[in-house]
């Protein structure tokens, strides 16, 4: 037997906000968390603009000791989850903590954990737990006392919405109740940034309105970013046999992998056109369904204009029909938190029937012709929303959302 | 001496009130401190004292009493 699969509980921190209502106030209101770097590690950090989580949100937020040794994604990750599950209200007997499971993905782990220990020659027992790809997924398990699966799926920037879509999958074929599931990382890390860079993959720039400019003709490059968010998914039985408040559905979940570059995505976007079809079966839907895209829109030069040409390959003629945006304008990039705070503005978009927009947006590229929503938001009834992330290394991951 | 290093370092690293420290203090019951955090804490006294502690002693430590004891017989081994 097969399960619909629903959200109950979200959970978000970004450069934009440290809980999911202030976030989507500042994503409605075009509120760009792009700054001047706050908490450098060294003054030889090749970029001077971030998308930075205020220090005093994990010092809010969670005991001094647990922030010590541990890294900022696996810190972030225990506050989006926290949040996530506490707006679940997942209370005792209600569910079986055995069957409940954890995907939290990241791309980096703790970059900076890494550069303090191997600069300051102070490898102590932390080093490798701390650092680890997979702390943030044991430690929101820990905090949630989820005894089921736990895999911190790795896909670079799609890991968030392949952590979503993976848990999705669990759910639906019967293999767990309930499932904590997104994305938390940290690109800030001294070297971390160093590699971006040296990759040419930054903007280096100062000027906050012309750097994280998602299908902009003058885009340069991405903001790297920080951050976590998390959904709480369960079958829709078990929702509703606790009451649980349901915010919207899984319609559906595609994938695929370009095969083609260990970096740049495969440029006519054949293969992320693929996962967004893919996703649309999987939801048994025409294209003509799908209301908004939230996009992945990175503000390289090659993605924007890759996932564009996807979009027309999936959606046909009618490719100008759904309004897209990317919220990366706002945030910059928050690799595999992005992907999964893209889901969770996607709920919101669908809760509220308002599509936030891609501020910052001065002349549109050509090459990237889509019906962007141009620095205001819109209200319109949304009935399907996509939401696009793709990865370095050629990972594609689409989700699409709709109301219960 | 030993007892104020061993409070100086646990209250810098894990943030524990130095006056909660004492030499009846059980490392993980009292103090939080698991078994990853009580080898930061011989790692950091083997800074301190320039020492070196073999593994099984690191796992017989329970108490801060433990840790003192084990520091006074570390110090007059390697003097």
């Amino acid at each position: 037997m097969e399960h619909r699969v629903v959200i109950t509980g979200m959970g978000a921190v970004s450069p934009i906000g440290g809980n999911v209502k202030e976030i989507w106030q500042n994503c409605k209101a075009g509120f760009c968390g792009i700054a001047p770097f706050q908490n450098p590690e060294s003054d030889d950090i090749p970029v001077s603009l971030v998308g930075e989580v205020d220090n005093r949100i994990p010092e809010e937020k969670l005991e001094k000791r647990d922030i010590r040794f541990a890294s900022r994604a696996t810190s972030f990750a225990r506050i989006a989850a926290k949040e996530a599950l506490a707006d679940a209200n997942l209370s005792e007997g209600t569910f079986d903590p055995e069957r409940m499971g954890v995907m939290i993905s990241s791309s980096i782990g703790g970059g900076e954990v890494l550069d303090k220990g191997i600069s300051n020659n102070q490898i102590g027992p932390f080093f490798v737990p701390g650092s680890a790809v997979h702390s943030p997924s044991a430690m929101v398990a820990m905090d949630a006392g989820a005894h089921g699966i736990n895999l911190a799926p790795v896909s670079a920037c799609a890991g968030g919405a392949n952590a979503i879509g993976e848990a999705y999958l669990r759910i639906r074929f019967g293999m767990e109740d309930v499932m904590i599931a997104g994305g938390a990382d940290s690109a800030l890390s001294r070297n971390v940034i160093k590699g971006f860079a040296a990759m040419r993959a930054l903007y280096t720039g100062d000027d906050v309105s012309r750097s994280s400019i998602p299908f902009d003709a003058e885009r340069r490059g991405f903001v790297p970013g920080e951050g976590a968010a998390v959904l709480v998914l369960e079958s829709l039985e078990h929702a509703l046999q606790r009451g649980a408040h349901i915010y919207a559905e899984i319609a559906g979940y595609g994938y695929s992998n370009d095969a083609n570059h260990q970096t740049a995505p495969r440029e006519d976007g054949r293969y992320a056109a693929i996962a967004m079809k893919r996703a649309m079966q999987d939801a048994n839907i025409s294209p003509d369904r799908i209301t908004h895209i939230n996009a992945h829109g990175t503000g390289t030069r090659l993605n924007d204009q890759a996932e564009c040409l996807a979009i027309k390959e999936a959606f046909g003629e009618d490719y100008r029909k759904p309004y897209v945006t990317s919220i990366k304008s706002m945030t910059g990039h928050m690799l595999s938190a992005s992907a999964a705070l893209e889901a969770v503005v996607s709920v919101k978009t669908l809760e509220e029937g308002f599509i936030v927009p891609t501020i910052h947006l001065k002349s549109q590229d050509e090459k990237c012709d889509v019906n962007l929503v141009q620095n205001e938001g819109i209200a319109v009834k949304t009935d399907y929303v996509m939401s696009n992330s793709f990865g370095f290394g050629g990972f594609n991951a689409v989700l699409i959302f709709t109301k219960k | 001496m030993f007892l104020e290093a061993i409070r100086k370092a646990i209250s810098e690293e894990f943030f524990v009130d130095e006056s909660e420290i004492t030499e009846a203090s059980r490392l993980k019951e009292d103090l939080g401190i698991d078994s990853l955090a009580s080898m930061q804490l011989i790692l950091d006294m083997e800074q301190k004292f320039n020492i070196h502690v073999e593994d099984e002693e690191v796992m017989e430590i329970e108490t801060v009493a433990d840790v003192i004891a084990l520091l006074e017989k570390k110090t007059k081994e390697e003097a």
